[in-house]
């Protein structure tokens, strides 16, 4: 064989995936009807195509909306071009400049906010309890998605202009909301988690 | 490609060209038709389905940032998981981690020594093919999967790994060296090779 054509093996796996020019696929039937070894090579790559393309129901894929959720939350911050990172970084030392009046104010627009939340959401169930959570700055969704899962509970709303999500817990699990709260709180992702009255 | 195929990919494009210019509904669209295969290449890159979770985070995440630099050369998929494999190194490296299988060493077996009969009864078995799949090194890994999960064509691997497309065929080929010399283990010598 010149060595300008390619060895048939070495094309065997995307022969098997049926993404081979014509003249690459070509030169692998040549080798397939001339070889026994290429033969061969053909069937372990099969059995191995079988197998990877099983995985499509295997890992179970996340849902789509929590990592949305997250990401929406992001993207609004995500600089797009180095002009918008010089102007992120201008908009950045403003608020650092800020910051200790933010810091009294933010606390008192928490409370606010979750006073202006206290009419039940719609996504509230008469079996579930209503609890407003802060998750710390670090959780990862899967993080929030492995607590919530622990309990049954899951989020219905948010996450607010400060991070405030509103998360439905099964009345079956605790005694009040009190409660449901007290064991979000203790979960180490969690900042803050209040019981609405 | 298919119709069906080009006319998904020209669904992405346009998602692309509305992402570019700063539409977030059109990135909720692709989050939602792609976030799937992210997670899955994620997860075969790490391992870890945490970190697998925040790669799509992170890698869906540059998309908003760099859509604008989507060329066209390649395919959109091909595109995103060339985002998503630099994503991982980085990672990857962040962590220090090497994977928590065991490793057969990169070094390039000899699949002359296995006899064929005793390879392609291994590979009869398809516990015994994952086994042997799951115990490759990360990059090897990553090119099979590649090829046979996301069905891509070898110079399309080359672009998500950002290697020349020789290196996919050698890895490749180091890859079926011990795949071989792994199924043949596990029914030359009955046991676990």
């Amino acid at each position: 064989m010149s060595a300008e054509l390619p060895d048939p093996r070495d094309l065997l796996p995307w022969y098997v995936n049926g993404t081979l020019s014509a003249a690459e696929r070509a030169a692998v039937e040549t080798g397939l009807v001339a070889s026994d070894v290429v033969r061969d090579e053909l069937l372990l790559w099969r059995a191995v195509a079988r197998e990877v393309a099983g995985e499509r129901g295997g890992a179970a894929v996340p849902g789509a909306d929590l990592g949305w959720r997250r990401l929406s939350r992001q993207i609004g911050k995500a600089p797009r071009t180095a002009r918008t990172w010089r102007i992120a970084a201008g908009i950045l030392l403003a608020a650092l400049g800020a910051q200790s009046w933010f810091l009294v104010q933010r606390e008192q627009a928490y409370r606010e906010q979750l006073h202006q939340l206290g009419a039940a959401p719609a996504g509230v169930h008469d079996d579930e309890w209503r609890v407003q959570v802060r998750f710390r700055g670090k959780a990862t969704m899967a993080d929030i998605d492995h607590v919530l899962s622990e309990i049954e509970a899951r989020l219905i709303d948010g996450p607010s202009a400060l991070g405030v999500y509103e998360v439905a817990v099964p009345r079956a699990r605790f005694a009040d909301a009190q409660v449901a709260a007290r064991w979000l709180g203790q979960q180490a992702i969690v900042e803050q988690s209040t019981a609405p009255p | 490609m298919s119709t069906e195929a080009e006319r998904a990919e020209a669904a992405a494009r346009g998602l692309l060209g509305d992402i570019a210019a700063g539409n977030q509904r059109a990135l909720e669209a692709f989050y939602r038709d792609y976030h799937g295969a992210v997670y899955q290449f994620a997860l075969r890159l790490t391992r870890n389905p945490a970190d697998a979770a925040e790669l799509v985070n992170e890698s869906m995440l540059e998309v908003w940032k760099a859509a604008s630099t989507f060329r066209g050369g390649s395919r959109v998929r091909t595109w995103l998981l060339s985002i998503v494999n630099h994503r991982a190194v980085d990672l990857l490296r962040r962590k220090q981690r090497h994977g928590g299988a065991v490793e057969l060493d990169d070094e390039l077996v000899d699949d002359g020594a296995c006899p064929i009969p005793d390879v392609l009864a291994g590979a009869q078995n398809a516990r015994h093919v994952r086994a042997c799949i799951d115990r490759l090194p990360e990059r090897q890994r990553q090119v099979v999967h590649l090829t046979f999960f996301e069905q891509l064509a070898y110079p399309e691997i080359a672009q998500v790994l950002d290697v020349p497309a020789g290196t996919v065929k050698t890895r490749m080929m180091h890859a079926k060296a011990k795949l071989m010399h792994c199924l043949a283990g596990f029914f030359g010598r009955g046991a676990t090779p």
